[in-house]
Order: structure tokens, then C-alpha cells, then sequence
């Protein structure tokens, strides 16, 4: 009797220590695992927003855009204009007047791309029609590759 | 089971040197015996561990133990970083940007780095004095001086060549004043220039490179060398440079507890650095406008000083030669420091270091306040 | 024509198709040696046009009776100059080769200048006054008094003459205020697209402004903002008055960039303080100032963000587009009415306050310190295992 009473307290401490024994093993292990998860997500390469490669924009089917119709493209620091002069050209042209760098807005009757500041207007060659802009718009490449719009920037 | 583990243990053993293969990993600090590379790894293993072991992880011993994990931590981020750098002028600000702002835990890998370098020239530089004052220069431990002071200095160069690779307008022209101080130095200098590739201090293309090249491999290889040497002349002399007091001994899992909690320490005190005191990223930097108020490294400022002091009266290589004797003093401090062991003689050797040190202290400050 | 000036252009003729032969400048430059130097560089005799081009007789001698013959005018009375150059830049077929126009003279005779001079008065203006005498350059020329850079110089080395203008009753001021003035620092800086005299007052027909004549001038560059003012109360109200439009507030020569601190003073000059007008103006006011602050707070944080580094590019897209917004506020403000001031600002001020705010939650850095405290809890307990451990491994030794 004596010794099955001795045997059972020496019994429980062994088994309350195997457990708080896994239980710390657990909790460390999570040091590792922590340390695997932080090292996996840095070596996956980032959906990457400012890749020197992202230069060209895509804008979606060619036939989306009519003739005389201008979309105007965010990307970047300044705003671009698309515009459709005919059925088979797409100019892309700075939206920002080279004055004082007012936004510009897309006159359709005259097809001039015009400043509302100090009456600028620019041409689809980004020539200055009127107002004192000293220089013209900076010209962007549109590419139509397989019925789909593109701005190289 | 035992035999199916002895069994493939076996098998290597057979066709490898297993003990010596261990003993390369254990000489990096895991414990100071040396192993008998004539046994088998259990028996050597067993014999290293029935002599009594000195305990690491007591005052002031943790400091080469901290030492040893943050070269680790540098360097396992170092390769990080590495995946995801491109060493150009055109590249390098942009690759640290995306680093800092878009890779995950890019941020995170980049601040531990940096705090893990600043904490290690603390440590390395804490070392020598805690050596200094313990007298752990004395024979047969000149070497082991040697070591952590050339380790210290190896420490610097990575700094240097480490902060410039950010390309940013502070790091850049840090840079540029740190190579005007170091080019000043005779026979260090110009074999500095050499090296890097400088035509004048300008930081071109190629010196970059070379700057990249020299801090990922030149500078860690020479460092794991110099650990390496350093934990063999300690093997060999023993922890102990005086005899006297009495060292607790551990086994080796206590031993093993001991570096997990300084692993643990340390990991939680870069954790809190790189978050509470994160780095920012200035702009990149342009070598054709000279940025203001930009000083050299701080532990540059004391020779700057030193050459601002000196400009009027002495000519820079006379000043660049007592800078290169100082610092050939510090490095073979033993071999000079024979004459002070007497009692009195040891009161003169502090005094004499002190007024070192408040010089050293006198002239960073000066030179900070002049750059 | 007095035969002696229809004699003149086939001695011109004469001489560009026989200067090869002759020299260019031929020999007054023996006796006439500082305008010889001056004339050298001068676009005439780039062109063959020498001293007998314009002041005929014989350039071959130097017999002074020869030289100043037949044909020969002097020139030295101010009141012959515009005829004179009239002989050959009034000529559409003499100027048709440089493609240069012709009706410089005709427009003269109706500005102020040439009436003046028609009256006999011979301060008024000529052309050498503005164009150089015997140095005249073409006027894209930076050293020709006309070019667009040195136009205010040139004007005002006359109007800005105290004595002179006291004559005529004329302000004196009128090149100091321009050079201070938004126009005249535009100019100096280098944008020579900005406004000099000419482009308010005309070049060759100059005529000082009356109310009613230049203020449309205005409007050639500020049309949004002119366009605003005719749909405002202030249009018909001004006009009634008889008082200039824009001069009224911004003054003609003296034009600063408007500062909002002035404008209720500004009001008040016409209205009372307090009335419903002054109301109007401060409402716009606070409306566009409150617009500007929140795009300027928002700026300031975008240079913050870089350093993190946060990508700022589309923010700072969203506020070059706020600004513009700002700059045509401040031309729907002419109109005087609340509604469209209103509008335009009120979405200018969204983007900035949308911008700050973005940012704002991108670099906020709670969910660090909150990661931070997790962190160290984690810390803590693994330090307390590890140190429960090693005691008992320590026990275990000592009772070893």
C-alpha cells in the first residue's frame, strides 16, 4: 500500500512536468516557425508597384475610344491624355500645360486640348495654339497590338 | 531504433571525417574544448564534455558571445538584402526603396540589420576595454587582443562600406568625407584607394561595386577568419587570465540554456530598436551637389578632428602618420604593454589610458563641431 | 511723293545690287567714324542696306559737297525718322523678301506718339527711340531694345523720366510698378510669355488706356477669369460707374499676386464694412484659404511619407489636380457669387483632406507597437521557460 501511495505522487509531478514539458517545447517552437514565416514572406518578390519596367499602361480595346475622343490616363506623377485622331492613329500627350502646370481638359468641338487657367490651348501634336505656354506637350507612344490600347511612358 | 540511428551514423563515419566536420561547427563558440579528431564524434564528444566548462553566459564573457550571434544575424540579413539590391548608382536607392516599402518584412530585415551593426561596433568596442582593464592581453593572450581589436577595426570598415550602399545623400557624402580622412592616412590610404577604385574621393560606379564586394564577402570572410582565430588561441590558453577565482561549471545542455537566453535577449532588444527607432530613407543622393552639415562616420570624427587641429602647422601626412601609428599601437597593444605589469606601473597604464580615451573624446567632439 | 523720296528707293536698289562693288558701307565712315561702328553689327548692313539707304547722296567720295549731294538727307530732325523709315518698311514689295509687315507707320500716325509728333512735337517717340539708331537689331536679338526682355526698359526710359512726364501730366511710377509686379518678375525670370507693355498697350499704335479700352486687354490671357467678372453683378455695376474693371483692384501697372489677407480691406474701399457684399467676400475667401491650407497640410505630409518610404506619386497626382482647382476658383471669384466658388473649392479641399488622410493611416505606426507588446509578452515567456529551465538543470548539477 505504502508503496502504491508513494509510486502515485511520484507518478503525478512526472506526468504534470511531461506536460508543461510539451507545452513549453510548443511555445518555442514558435520562435522557429516565426522565424520560417518571416523569412518565406520576404523571399516571395512583391506584386511590385514601382517597377522601372512599368512603363507601359494598358487601356483597355481599341474600339472603346472614337474618333475625337480623349481618355485621360493616370499613372504617375502627371496625368496623360489619350486621344483618337483617326480611325488608325492614337496620339498620347502630356496633361499638364507647360505654363504653370495647370491640368488640362479635352475640348471636343475644337479638338485642342485646353488650359483653363490662362486660356492655353494645344493641338493633337501637342503644339501651342494659344496662350503663353513657351514649349509644347511632351509626346507619349500609344501602340494598338492586337485590338488593345497601350501607352509607353 | 538506437541501431538503425548508430546504423547510418556509422555509414558516414566510415566515408567522412564526422568529428572533424563537427569540431568546424563547434569551434565557432558552441564550447571551448577542443575534439579529438582521432575518435568518432560520440566518443570525442563525451570526452570534450567530462572536463568541466566554464560558464558563458556570466558577466563580462557575453560580450563575445553577443559579438559572435549579431555577426550572425548580420550576416543571415545580410543575404537578405543582398536578394533584392542592385549595387549601381542608378539602382541602388531605388532597390533599398523597394526594400523598405514593399517587400514584406522588408522594412523589418533592413532595421534589424542596421541596429545589429551599430550594436555590434558597441559590443566589439566595450570587449576591448573589458579586455583592457581585465589585463587580457598579457602572455599567452596577445593574440586573442589581436583578434578583437583587428575584429573591431574589420567592424569599421564594414560600417563605412555599409553605409554608403543606400545611396543616400547622407550616406553618400559620409562616405566621401570618411575616404578624405582615410586617404589622409600615409600607406593605408593611398593602398585604401587602391583598393577601391577612387580617382580622388569621388564615389564612382566602380567604387561602389568594389564598396558591395568588399562588404558582402572581403569584410565577413575576414571577420569569420579572425573569429575563428580568436576562439582557437582561447581554446588553446583557456578562459581564464587569472587562475585564482573559481568558475562555474555547466554541462553542455545548461550551457546550450545559457546561449539561448542571450540569443533571446538579443533578438528582443534589434526587435525593439528596429521598430521604436526605424530608419528612415532620405533621398537619393546626387554626387554632382555637395550636401551641407554632412559629417563623417562617428568613429572618423576623432582623425577628422585631429586633421582640422593640425591643418595650419603640420603638414596632413605628418598628422596621417600619428593616426596610423596610434592606431598600429592600439592594434599590438600586448607586445607594448609588457613593461606595466608591475602594481605601480598598472596605475600608470590606466592613467595613460584615460587620457588617451579623453583625448580620442576631446577630438571627435571637436571634430563634430567643425564638420 | 516729293520726287526726292521716290528717287530714294531706286538708289536703294542700286546700291544692294552694286554694294559688292562698292563696299558695303562705303567711305562716310572716314568722316563719320562712331556711326560706321555703330552701323557694323546693325541688321541693315547684314542685309547690304548702308548709310545712303537712308540718308542718300553718294557713298563713294569723300568730298563732303559730293558726299552730301544729290539726294542726301540728314536726318537730324525727329520728325522726319518716321517718314523715313516708312520709305522702305511701309513697301510690301520691299518687304515682302523678309516677310516683314508694313503697317507700322500707318498705325503709328494714330497712336499718342505719332499724333504727338504730328502736333509738332518732337519728343514724342520715333522709331529710333525704341528700335536704335544707327545700331538697330532685329528684335529677337537679346541687345536690341526691343526684345521682349528689354521692352519695359526701352519704354521706360521715357516714362519713367520724372521731368519728361510731368510735361504731359503722365505717372512717372509706371516702369517700377511694372517691374515689381507679377508681370514684370515673370518677365525678369525668364517667361517670355508673360505680358511687357506692348502687350497691353500696343506696339506701334499705342494709345493709353481709357476706361473701357484696356481692361478687355485682360481678358486675352484671364479668359476663364473675365468670363466670370461679365456674369458677376460687378460688370454692370462698374460700367455704370464708369470705373475700369480689372484696374479697380489690381491696379494696371502695380499687379501683385493677390493675397487673401487683403481682400475684405479690399471690398471695403467700394462697400461698407459689414454689409452684405464684404459678407460675400469673405465667405469665398474662407472657402478658398481653407481649400489651400488643406492641400498644403496634405503637401507637407507627402514629404514625410517619401522619406518612409511610402510611394506618394498618385497622391501627389490628386493634389496638382487640387491646385488647379485652386487656380480656377480664384477665377470663378470674379464673379462675385458664393455657389460656384463653393463648388470647386469644396472638392479641391476633399482631395486634400483625403490625401492627409490616407496618408495619415499609411504611416501610422499602432499596429507596429501593438505587434511590438505582443512581441515582448512572447519574450517574456520564453525568457521565463528558459530561465525555469536552466534552474533546474543548475539543481540537478548541484545535487550531482
Amino acid at each position: 500500500m505504502k508503496k502504491d501511495a508513494a509510486a502515485e505522487i511520484a507518478d503525478q509531478p512526472e506526468s504534470r512536468r511531461r506536460v508543461l514539458g510539451w507545452l513549453a517545447k510548443g511555445f518555442l517552437s514558435l520562435w522557429g516557425l516565426g522565424f520560417l514565416w518571416l523569412t518565406s514572406s520576404f523571399l516571395k518578390p512583391p506584386r511590385s508597384r514601382r517597377s522601372l519596367t512599368q512603363r507601359v499602361v494598358s487601356l483597355g480595346p481599341a474600339e472603346d475610344l472614337e474618333v475625337g475622343q480623349a481618355v485621360m490616363v493616370r499613372h504617375g506623377r502627371d496625368p496623360v491624355f489619350v486621344v483618337r485622331k483617326d480611325e488608325a492613329t492614337l496620339v498620347g500627350l502630356s496633361g499638364v500645360c507647360t505654363h504653370m502646370r495647370c491640368v488640362l481638359n479635352w475640348d471636343r468641338d475644337q479638338r485642342i486640348l485646353a488650359c483653363p487657367c490662362h486660356n492655353g490651348g494645344f493641338d493633337l501634336s501637342g503644339n501651342v495654339l494659344s496662350g503663353p505656354s513657351p514649349r509644347p506637350l511632351q509626346r507619349f507612344r500609344v501602340e494598338t497590338r492586337l485590338g488593345q490600347m497601350y501607352l509607353h511612358l | 531504433m538506437e541501431d538503425q540511428r548508430t546504423g547510418w551514423l556509422d555509414w558516414f563515419s566510415r566515408r567522412l571525417g564526422l568529428t572533424e566536420i563537427f569540431s568546424l561547427l563547434t569551434s565557432y563558440g558552441f564550447f571551448h574544448a577542443e575534439l579529438d579528431h582521432r575518435k568518432e564524434p560520440r566518443a570525442a564528444l563525451t570526452e570534450a564534455l567530462s572536463r568541466p566548462m566554464p560558464s558563458y553566459a556570466q558577466w563580462p564573457r557575453v560580450l563575445g558571445l553577443l559579438a559572435l550571434i549579431l555577426v550572425g544575424v548580420l550576416g543571415f540579413t545580410g543575404v537578405l538584402l543582398t536578394l533584392y539590391y542592385t549595387p549601381t548608382p542608378e539602382g541602388a536607392h531605388s532597390s533599398t526603396a523597394t526594400i523598405l516599402g514593399e517587400v514584406h518584412f522588408g522594412g523589418f530585415v533592413y532595421q534589424v540589420h542596421y541596429w545589429g551593426a551599430q550594436l555590434l561596433i558597441a559590443v566589439l568596442l566595450v570587449r576591448v576595454v573589458r579586455f583592457f582593464l581585465q589585463g587580457v592581453y598579457r602572455a599567452p593572450r596577445e593574440l586573442v587582443w589581436v583578434c578583437a581589436a583587428l575584429t573591431l577595426l574589420v567592424a569599421f570598415h564594414s560600417e563605412l562600406t555599409g553605409r554608403v550602399l543606400p545611396w543616400t545623400g547622407d550616406g553618400y557624402w559620409s562616405g566621401v568625407r570618411a575616404l578624405e580622412v582615410v586617404q589622409a592616412i600615409p600607406v593605408y590610404g593611398s593602398m585604401a584607394a587602391f583598393f577601391s577604385g577612387t580617382q580622388g574621393v569621388a564615389i564612382s560606379e566602380l567604387t561602389l561595386l568594389r564598396f558591395y564586394i568588399f562588404h558582402i564577402a572581403a569584410f565577413p570572410i575576414l571577420l569569420l577568419l579572425l573569429i575563428y582565430l580568436h576562439f582557437s588561441s582561447v581554446r588553446r590558453v583557456g578562459l581564464d587570465p587569472s587562475g585564482e577565482k573559481v568558475r562555474e561549471q555547466v554541462g553542455l545542455k545548461e550551457h546550450l540554456v545559457n546561449l539561448a537566453i542571450v540569443l533571446t535577449g538579443l533578438v528582443g532588444v534589434l526587435v525593439t530598436l528596429g521598430i521604436l527607432a526605424p530608419q528612415f530613407l532620405p533621398a537619393a543622393a546626387d554626387p554632382y551637389a555637395t550636401l551641407p552639415g554632412v559629417s563623417p562616420p562617428w568613429y572618423l570624427l576623432a582623425p577628422f578632428g585631429l586633421f582640422e587641429l593640425t591643418a595650419g602647422w603640420l603638414p596632413r601626412w605628418v598628422a596621417g602618420s600619428i593616426l596610423l601609428i596610434a592606431t598600429t599601437a592600439f592594434v599590438f597593444a600586448p607586445f607594448l604593454l609588457g613593461r606595466f605589469d608591475g602594481k605601480n606601473s598598472r596605475g600608470l597604464l590606466i592613467g595613460l589610458a584615460c587620457l588617451a580615451l579623453a583625448t580620442w573624446i576631446a577630438l571627435t567632439v571637436y571634430g563634430a563641431d567643425v564638420s | 511723293m516729293p520726287a526726292r523720296i521716290r528717287l530714294l528707293p531706286a538708289c536703294l536698289w542700286f546700291l544692294v545690287l552694286a554694294s559688292p562693288l562698292l563696299g558695303a558701307e562705303g567711305k562716310c565712315g572716314l568722316c563719320h567714324p562712331q556711326e560706321q561702328v555703330l552701323a557694323k553689327d546693325s541688321v541693315h548692313a547684314s542685309e547690304g542696306i548702308g548709310c545712303a539707304g537712308c540718308h542718300g547722296g553718294d557713298p563713294t567720295t569723300v568730298d563732303e559737297a559730293a558726299a552730301h549731294g544729290d539726294g542726301f538727307q540728314a536726318l537730324t530732325d525727329r520728325r522726319e525718322i518716321p517718314r523715313a523709315c516708312a520709305t522702305c518698311h511701309a513697301d510690301q514689295e520691299m518687304m515682302r523678301p523678309y516677310n516683314l509687315p508694313v503697317g507700322q507707320y500707318a498705325l503709328y500716325q494714330t497712336s499718342q506718339h505719332g499724333k504727338a509728333l504730328a502736333r509738332g512735337d518732337d519728343r514724342a517717340a520715333v522709331c529710333t527711340d525704341c528700335h536704335g539708331l544707327h545700331e538697330v537689331r532685329r528684335a529677337d536679338s537679346p541687345r536690341s531694345p526691343v526684345n521682349i526682355r528689354n521692352v519695359g526698359t526701352t519704354c521706360g526710359r521715357c516714362h519713367g523720366d520724372r521731368v519728361l512726364m510731368e510735361r504731359y501730366g503722365h505717372d512717372a511710377d509706371v516702369l517700377a510698378d511694372y517691374e515689381e509686379s507679377v508681370h514684370g518678375r515673370a518677365v525678369s525670370d525668364g517667361n517670355l510669355g508673360a505680358p511687357t507693355c506692348i502687350n497691353c498697350h500696343g506696339v506701334h499704335g499705342a494709345t493709353p488706356p481709357g476706361v473701357g479700352d484696356l481692361d478687355k486687354v485682360c481678358g486675352n490671357c484671364h479668359t476663364q477669369t473675365r468670363q466670370a467678372f461679365l456674369d458677376g453683378p460687378h460688370h454692370e455695376a462698374m460700367a455704370a460707374a464708369n470705373l475700369p474693371e480689372c484696374q479697380s483692384c489690381h491696379s494696371n501697372h502695380a499687379i501683385e499676386r493677390f493675397g487673401f489677407a487683403d481682400l475684405r480691406v479690399l471690398c471695403s474701399e467700394c462697400h461698407d464694412e459689414g454689409s452684405e457684399a464684404v459678407g460675400v467676400g469673405l465667405e469665398m475667401q474662407t472657402l478658398v484659404v481653407g481649400a489651400v491650407s488643406a492641400i498644403d497640410r496634405a503637401e507637407q505630409l507627402t514629404v514625410e511619407a517619401e522619406r518612409v518610404p511610402l510611394n506618394v506619386e498618385d497622391h501627389l497626382a490628386r493634389l496638382t489636380e487640387a491646385r488647379t482647382q485652386i487656380t480656377e476658383s480664384l477665377s470663378l471669384m470674379h464673379a462675385v457669387s458664393v455657389e460656384p466658388v463653393d463648388a470647386v473649392a469644396r472638392r479641391a479641399r476633399s482631395i486634400g483632406d483625403e490625401v492627409h488622410h490616407e496618408l495619415t493611416v499609411k504611416m501610422d505606426r499602432t499596429n507596429a507597437y501593438i505587434g511590438l507588446a505582443v512581441f515582448w509578452f512572447y519574450l517574456a515567456v520564453t525568457l521565463a521557460i528558459l530561465f525555469v529551465y536552466k534552474r533546474r538543470l543548475a539543481r540537478q548539477r548541484v545535487s550531482r
